[in-house]
């Protein structure tokens, strides 16, 4: 059985339901990540595991004990909030220490404890100040030393980054990671930025209207989308709608052409299909270029709009299809187009994701 | 369960702070409407209304009270306008002001105001007309905390600074930025600062009383030592008052309600 | 960014002139006539503090305070303002805790709310009028009583002494305390109360260690003033007893009308004394603010 198992969590308020029949197993050391927009339950489901919610139906089983009806104040879990949390009367050693003197812990053992998670999360010298006299990515991390002291057997991450500057986040982020492999602490995390959630995690699992729309790790949820909604919400896209001509060849008509995906296709001839490619798969070469060999899926377009984004150019083009947007690794030697060039695209068959419409 | 009980508890303590607040209400009520042997009725009220020594004394709180609320727009206005555009470096200085009426009680202000004002150079308390003057003036002072802090929070809500350019720029001058651009863009700040004037001064007791002036509240005690129940009449009345002044300042200024306005 | 660009914005037009400025003129009429009417007059009593009749420097003012006449007012003072701030305070505290935390309806919570502002800017004459007609010698309540067997007289309870003016101030005072303290209570984060649970601590343990030191500034701070508020407090106090009380505002009231110490000097240093009293409450009361402002910031 696994580490944490939630079986057929179920949460409604009122009429309204926010989790439907989640079930999810986390291993020991596992980091894993809820990822989805705000109101798809993410939220709820963590809180749920924290005792500050009660499923109206299933069962959460944690290091092999039943807690789904336990007080939280009797779950050995500890939480990280998005606003920090921290008590604003107490200093950052204080707030590590409020779990431990509850528990009645020897002084001398308190105090080392504490001066061991503060030097964990980089704060050894900051323990007399108080939240007021910290940054926001400093109560994060001290917040993070605090949940972290009990040694509990699973640390919930509430949005810990959403309230922080771009450039913090990126390092209480990376921060956060470090001290989870060198604990080997259970995680769960919750957010709704794709990019955090596939940077940081082991596992994803994509949340939509409470219940699960995809699991696994980032490199097959942002590569291997089974959903439109997943291909959609994880990364930037481009959609273009038409029929399958030939399933069995992979042969899609858009428009006025035909592409070339990878065959076979799961459907039938005929069938109303959107073709999905991520900007960074699509090519831009030159008008005059040799495209023998592509299988035609060659599309002519007009630059609109370039945008540098330091390490992609992104390029708005018109095609005869749709606007399609393009990313291309910026390097020194790149010869940018300009606005107003013709140019043309070819799309890689193994680009090409094929979803049914709904 | 946990819930159930903390809701009893607190039902309890709403309650009984519920009862504190309506049975000396209700009291008064009662006791004003029994003037009659064995009769309810507003004799109590009738024979208050039109004793003359009331309508002159309510007469003359409300001169005052008028008088009061323009010395002390005239005066707040401009200086805390003038503050916020030009000398921010002076506002904690005219904030601790501010705040001397609380430090310094009406007693012994009005103290103050008679050994001051009583003898050269500065005779004032010789004439009605100039014990008048000591009197609006201790009212300004009284009110001073709630006026300024109204007239503070006002232009706290507007651009002060880019209204001012906006109004110069466009050719007005300084007495039109004033009355044209600020205080119109005041008004709600400065009628609640007035109300909470008109409810402080009306009732008031020790300036009026120790500086021997047939204002209301002074009226009040010698009605309070010589009869039962017109007392309880007045009682009423003076809670109604105060119920429409507060009513009016919640109505203007949504949102910004409690506080204590009257100094006591 | 904001401030940069106010300071550019605000240069052309409204501009402190580099070296010399008339802009203080525009504020003269306030400091002459907060000089003339409220520094002056304060000045006089503190000066005449420390001066004996015939104008001469002198401590034996403050020295003479020392007198069992003088003690017992301000300690009676000291008491009654010590009551009503407790008691006011205590019961402010729980109303406003049962309107706020406590889960009481939303009406019931705007309906308090309401009262409160009313009641805590209804006091003076009016409110021992209204205190003599509930719990006088006739009021409705002392009848009430009487009718369920109880006379509250014959039990030794009187409206015009410590007990009458400590109910009657109460009027006030809880009122105050619940206006100043529910914005506190509301400004409860419910992170915190999770956060401590998460910690392991149960819900005594939340108000016993997070929520009641957050809010201890803030009551003690409320309750300062409250204490501030009863002790300058004379009108009721006044219309209430007939002057019979002798706390210390009335005993400056007497002094005013007729010298009852025999010293004009001595009135003086009562004065002052009472202020002392009065600026020290505000100070603590600004140092707890400063406090809560900060934490909460």
């Amino acid at each position: 059985m696994p580490f944490l198992q939630l079986s057929d969590i179920t949460k409604h308020f009122g009429a309204n339901v926010a989790v439907e029949r989640f079930n999810l197993g986390v291993e020991r050391g596992e980091f894993v990540t809820f990822l989805g927009p705000s109101g798809c339950g993410k939220t709820t489901v963590l809180r749920m595991v924290a005792g500050f919610e009660q499923p109206t139906a299933g069962q959460i089983v944690l290091n092999n004990r039943d807690i789904t009806t336990l007080p939280p104040n009797q779950r050995k879990i500890g939480m990280v909030f998005q606003s920090y949390a921290l008590f604003p009367h107490l200093t950052a050693a204080d707030n590590v220490a409020f779990g431990l003197k509850l528990t009645k812990m020897p002084t001398a053992e308190i105090k080392a404890r504490v001066a061991e998670m503060l030097d964990l999360v980089l704060l050894g010298k900051f323990g007399g100040r108080y939240p007021y006299q910290l940054s926001g990515g400093q109560q994060q991390r001290v917040a993070l030393a605090r949940a972290l002291a009990l040694q509990p057997d699973l640390l919930l991450l509430d949005e810990p980054l959403s309230a922080l500057d771009a450039k913090v986040r990126a390092e209480v982020r990376d921060e956060i990671r470090r001290i989870q492999r060198r604990l080997n602490i259970t995680t769960v995390f919750v957010t709704h930025d794709q990019e955090e959630a596939l940077s940081i995690s082991d596992r994803i699992v994509v949340m939509n209207q409470g219940a699960v729309e995809q699991e696994g790790p980032p490199f097959e949820i942002y590569n291997y989308p089974r959903t439109a909604f997943v291909a959609a919400f994880v990364g930037t896209l481009n959609r273009l709608a038409g029929h399958v001509v030939d399933a069995t060849q992979g042969r899609v008509r858009l428009g006025d052409v035909t592409l070339q995906t990878e065959a076979p296709l799961p459907h039938s001839d005929g069938a109303k299909v959107t073709v999905m490619m991520r900007p960074e798969e699509l090519r831009l070469i030159t008008v005059d270029a040799d495209v023998s060999g592509l299988n035609g899926n060659v599309l002519d377009a007009t630059v609109e709009a370039i945008s540098f984004l330091g390490a992609v150019v992104r390029l708005q083009v018109r095609t005869s299809l749709a606007p399609l947007t393009i990313d291309v690794f910026n390097e020194r030697q790149l010869q940018l187009p300009a606005v107003g060039d013709q140019r043309r695209i070819t799309v890689p068959p193994e680009a090409c994701l094929v979803m049914t419409d709904a | 369960m946990k819930t159930r009980r903390t809701s009893w508890w607190s039902w309890l303590w709403a309650i009984l702070g519920a009862l504190y607040f309506f049975v000396p209400m209700y009291g008064t009520l009662d006791f004003s409407l029994k003037m009659e042997r064995d009769k309810i009725g507003l004799l109590a009220y009738e024979t208050v209304l039109s004793d003359p020594a009331f309508v002159s004394s309510f007469a003359f709180s409300l001169q005052m009270a008028v008088i009061t609320i323009l010395v002390s727009v005239a005066l707040f206005v401009p200086t805390v306008y003038w503050i916020h555009l030009r000398l921010p470096k002076l506002r904690p200085v005219v904030e601790l002001i501010t705040l001397l009426p609380f430090i310094i009680p009406t007693i012994v202000l009005v103290f103050g105001l008679i050994r001051t004002f009583s003898r050269r150079p500065f005779l004032l308390t010789l004439t009605p007309l100039g014990t008048d003057v000591l009197l609006i003036a201790g009212y300004v002072i009284l009110s001073m905390p709630y006026m300024y802090r109204a007239v503070d929070v006002g232009l706290r809500a507007i651009d002060v600074h880019t209204l001012t350019e906006a109004a110069l720029s466009l050719g007005a001058s300084w007495p039109d930025v004033i009355l044209r651009v600020i205080v119109p863009n005041l008004r709600v700040a400065i009628l609640s600062g007035a109300l909470i004037t008109f409810a402080t001064v009306i009732g008031e007791l020790i300036l009026a009383d120790f500086l021997v002036r047939p204002a209301l509240g002074p009226y009040m005690v010698v009605i309070g030592e010589a009869r039962a129940y017109e007392p309880a009449a007045l009682g009423i009345l003076s809670f109604g008052l105060t119920w429409a002044a507060m009513g009016l300042i919640q109505y203007f200024a949504r949102g910004d309600a409690g506080r204590q306005l009257t100094v006591r | 960014m904001a401030r940069l660009a106010r300071t550019q914005s605000v240069t052309p037009l409204v501009r402190n002139t580099p070296r010399w400025s008339w802009d203080w003129l525009g504020v003269v009429p306030f400091f002459l006539f907060i000089f003339a009417f409220l520094l002056m007059p304060s000045g006089t009593l503190f000066l005449g503090a420390f001066q004996d009749g015939a104008g001469a420097w002198t401590i034996d003012n403050i020295v003479a305070l020392n007198s069992p006449q003088i003690i017992k007012a301000y300690s009676l003072s000291l008491q009654v303002s010590l009551a009503t701030s407790l008691v006011g305070g205590i019961f402010g505290f729980l109303v406003a805790y049962a309107i706020t935390v406590g889960g009481t309806p939303g009406w019931l919570r705007s309906a308090l709310l309401t009262f409160s502002g009313l009641a805590a800017n209804f006091g003076g004459v009016p409110l021992a009028f209204a205190f003599i007609a509930t719990v006088g010698r006739t009021g409705f309540v002392t009848a009430l009583l009487k009718g369920l067997g109880l006379d509250l007289y014959e039990a030794g309870f009187s409206l015009y002494g410590f007990f009458g003016l400590t109910l009657a101030y109460t009027y006030f005072q809880f009122p105050l305390m619940v206006l100043t303290i529910t914005p506190a209570l509301d400004g409860l984060k419910r992170e915190w109360r999770e956060a401590s649970a998460n910690l392991g601590a149960s819900s005594w343990e939340y108000w016993w260690h997070v929520a009641l030191p957050i809010l201890w500034p803030s009551i003690l701070g409320t309750m300062i003033l409250l204490f501030g508020s009863a002790f300058g407090a004379f009108a009721t106090a006044q219309a209430l007893t007939g002057g019979q009380i002798l706390l210390v505002t009335i005993l400056i009231g007497q002094q005013i009308r007729g010298d009852v110490l025999g010293n004009a000097n001595l009135g003086y240093a009562l004065a002052l004394g009472m202020v002392v009293v009065m600026g020290i409450c505000i100070a603590i009361y600004t140092i707890l603010q400063r406090q809560t402002t900060r934490w909460l910031r």
